[in-house]
């Protein structure tokens, strides 16, 4: 199976949780860092990451900062107070729904 | 290292050339593929700008630029269309219902003081107040509005935007002629009277709601891309 399909589900989860460690964060930035810190196993694509980002700002739980840098602008996002809440309940999501995988495919006795 | 001008600008261009024509979009994408183009060029010195900008493309999939561009666009006409209709509903909740009610009072009660004929010109003299309203309203916004110098997707697609002051009016009469069926469709009597108050105080607020939606994404679009209005507000 292919490994992005599985990881496709948690993609908000992990999201959350990086803007929650490293406070603000831009979009190209989010993508190396996924990269450093799963050693290139998970690599979010773009055409994945920025409709994301985009959604998550619509609904409220992420907010923009734009910053001059030199002689481009760059868009930072970071979470909301309303973020903070969501990212707790999609951690707690993502607990359970491991816990049932690992359910599912403990081997029977 | 970093990126000249003229390859920042060529990036711009890139975008336009690849169907991406709103300056919103355009920055955040400018600015990944810039990052991620000064990286591969770190990486391997040997790499032309333009064979890095063709690596950093594929990052994006098979859909290039559009996936981004059609998730924006969704993006926009929700959250517009979710602010027209809180503001709309706040109308009609604490503490803004009491101006509401007020308005509706006032025009319910005046049919205990009036003869119907005198009702119907008050019809007429409330239709023409939302006209006038709406026309204000458009030509404040024309005035103090100013249009962006490169077109903003959060602007363009956005619900309110794309509504114009003769849908606003069709909605309005629309309404009331559907309310109208309620009472038979007869000769003016008092409940067409009060389908009428009915129909003009969801029209008012639908006015409101609409051009207070584009106020606000007018103020955060000129916030957030200064560059877009060279023009100062009024």
């Amino acid at each position: 199976m292919n490994k992005s399909t599985l990881y496709k589900g948690c993609l908000e989860p992990i999201l959350l949780k990086l803007l929650h460690d490293h406070g603000r964060m831009y979009g190209y930035e989010i993508t190396q860092k996924v990269r450093e810190l799963t050693g290139g196993e998970l690599q979010i694509t773009e055409g994945a990451l920025y409709p994301l980002l985009h959604r998550l700002e619509e609904r409220g739980i992420l907010q923009v900062e734009m910053e001059n840098i030199g002689n481009r602008i760059r868009k930072y996002y970071a979470l909301t107070p309303l973020g903070d809440r969501q990212r707790d309940k999609a951690q707690s999501e993502l607990n359970t729904f491991l816990q049932t995988l690992q359910i599912l495919l403990k081997p029977a006795i | 290292m970093t990126l000249t001008d003229e390859q920042i600008e060529a990036l711009y261009v890139f975008c336009r050339e690849h169907y991406v024509t709103y300056y919103d979009v355009q920055v955040e994408l400018v600015d990944h593929m810039a990052s991620s183009i000064e990286q591969l060029m770190a990486a391997d010195p040997k790499l032309t700008f333009d064979q890095a900008r063709q690596k950093a493309f594929k990052g994006f999939g098979y859909k290039g630029f559009s996936g981004v561009v059609e998730e924006r666009t969704q993006q926009a006409q929700i959250a517009s269309r979710r602010r027209v209709w809180k503001f709309f509903l706040s109308c009609f909740s604490w503490p803004k219902m009491m101006q509401t009610l007020l308005i509706l009072t006032v025009l319910y009660c005046l049919q205990f003081y009036l003869p119907l004929s005198v009702l119907k010109w008050v019809t007429v003299g409330c239709s023409g107040f939302l006209v006038i309203l709406e026309g204000f309203l458009v030509g404040r916004q024309w005035l103090r509005f100013r249009k962006p110098s490169r077109p903003l997707l959060m602007m363009q697609k956005a619900w309110p935007f794309q509504f114009t002051s003769a849908m606003m009016l069709n909605v309005y009469y629309n309404l009331f002629m559907g309310l109208r069926r309620l009472d038979g469709e007869k000769q003016f009597v008092t409940l067409t009277y009060d389908l009428y108050i009915l129909a003009f105080v969801i029209t008012l607020a639908l006015i409101l709601a609409v051009y207070d939606t584009k106020r606000r994404i007018y103020v955060t679009a000129r916030e957030k891309y200064p560059a877009a209005f060279p023009i100062p507000a009024v």
